[in-house]
């Protein structure tokens, strides 16, 4: 399959592209925060709740709180049904979802408790680990829990010979390279990058750049998202 | 006092400018805002703070929690706190207090089961919170709210300062509420 014609992508957008992106801010009533996120293909809605006490007690750390995620694949996300419970990769997922936030949350204001994040991505269109860092980021912030920063993510990858922005799922099943980044946008810090797939050291470091910006715009729509929520209503 | 929108991780001033307050943190000499809420600034003290619209529930003490027995003990009786009065959200750390025999009533207790018994819905307050939860339970407003018949289980009637059933038509003693039996509505 040709991925790149004439200096477009499969879908008509350029390499350095995202999709049309949406987020709204807390759209959960029994959370404590939460967020919808659509990215292109993919629709993730993520809730936030606590900080609580954990349990069972012997999980608690006397000095900080723990962020505890989990990422589920609804069974209708993707079009081969997918068999339902945690996997090898929603548990990897789940994890480093959770050391991304760790790194932002306050978590020594919290002793013994924990702060659970829970995302669920009801339809999948390849990049839902960075769609579901960017919901949960909002809905933390929805949930008043204090951070250092947003965490903003987005994925690059290398097609057809060339670093692509915001992978979609033909790019990402045929491509290259997929490597995901999720930064803190005030400092620049990197939270997660994942790479599978080959680049060579200028290819990375052009990805990295790439995937950087882009968080930056994934930044501001997230701003905007809570902006509109709290001066909305 | 000024009123303005901030978000996490935006900046809000300099530590020449401010003193640090609520909700903010100081890096490299700039202060940031740690949640999305009205910056306020006290001119006075030189201060910011961040307001939030629902923040964590972090007992502190003097807060008013409502709570259910879960154990007597010969010296104090331990509760499982549900809730802090007057927050929506559930609290946040720590969800078991103690209530020392000596802060059950005003006065003089000589066996902490004559006052509250397992599995009674209790106000009290928070007296200390490190290192570890204390309540107390002295005061009118303070004390059960809501107690079933140890032998029927039917909930108990007030009856002067003491509790009655009328199903088994039983006596038992409570340190009571001044507002026994009606208090759901304030929670």
């Amino acid at each position: 399959m040709e991925l790149i014609k004439d200096g477009k992508r499969i879908d008509g957008r350029s390499f350095d592209e995202l999709r049309p992106i949406k987020i709204e801010a807390g759209v959960l009533k029994r959370a404590d925060g939460s967020a919808y996120v659509e990215w292109g293909g993919n629709k993730v809605l993520a809730a936030v709740y606590g900080p609580r006490e954990a349990q069972p007690r012997h999980i608690q750390n006397p000095t900080k709180a723990i962020v505890s995620c989990r990422y589920n694949m609804a069974a209708f996300s993707v079009s081969d049904r997918k068999r339902q419970g945690p996997d090898r990769r929603s548990v990897e997922i789940s994890k480093i979802v959770s050391e991304a936030l760790d790194r932002v949350i306050f978590t020594e204001q919290f002793p013994r408790a924990t702060i659970d994040v829970y995302m669920e991505v009801l339809q999948a269109d390849a990049g839902t680990r960075c769609t579901c860092l960017t919901a949960a980021s909002v809905a933390l912030a929805d949930a008043g829990i204090p951070m250092r920063d947003f965490v903003s993510a987005c994925a690059v990858g290398k097609v057809d010979g060339q670093i692509v922005l915001d992978l979609g799922k033909e790019e990402d099943n045929l491509g290259e390279a997929d490597l995901p980044i999720a930064i803190m946008p005030r400092t620049g810090e990197i939270l997660l990058l994942q790479m599978d797939g080959h680049l060579t050291m200028e290819e990375f470091n052009k990805a990295v750049t790439l995937g950087m910006n882009a968080c930056m715009k994934i930044y501001e729509m997230q701003k905007e998202a809570l902006m509109k929520k709290y001066t909305g209503d | 006092m000024k009123k303005r929108l901030v978000l996490p991780g935006e900046m809000i001033g300099t530590s020449e400018e401010f003193l640090p307050g609520e909700g903010t943190f100081e890096e490299n000499g700039k202060i940031f805002s740690k949640n999305v809420g009205t910056l306020e600034i006290n001119e006075k003290e030189r201060t910011v703070n961040v307001k939030t619209v629902n923040p964590p529930v972090v007992l502190k003490t003097g807060d008013i929690v409502v709570g259910t027995i879960r154990d007597v003990k010969s010296m104090m009786a331990i509760v499982d706190i549900e809730k802090a009065v007057g927050k929506n959200r559930r609290i946040t750390g720590e969800s078991t207090g103690a209530i020392h025999i000596s802060k059950i009533a005003s006065g003089y207790v000589k066996d902490v089961g004559s006052e509250c018994r397992m599995n009674d819905i209790i106000r009290a307050k928070v007296i200390q919170t490190e290192p570890s939860l204390q309540l107390s339970m002295v005061g009118p407003e303070f004390g059960v709210l809501r107690a079933v018949c140890e032998k029927c289980r039917m909930p108990l009637e007030k009856d002067g300062n003491k509790l009655f059933c009328k199903h088994c038509e039983r006596t038992e003693t409570r340190k009571i509420a001044n507002d026994y039996g009606t208090a759901e509505q304030k929670l």
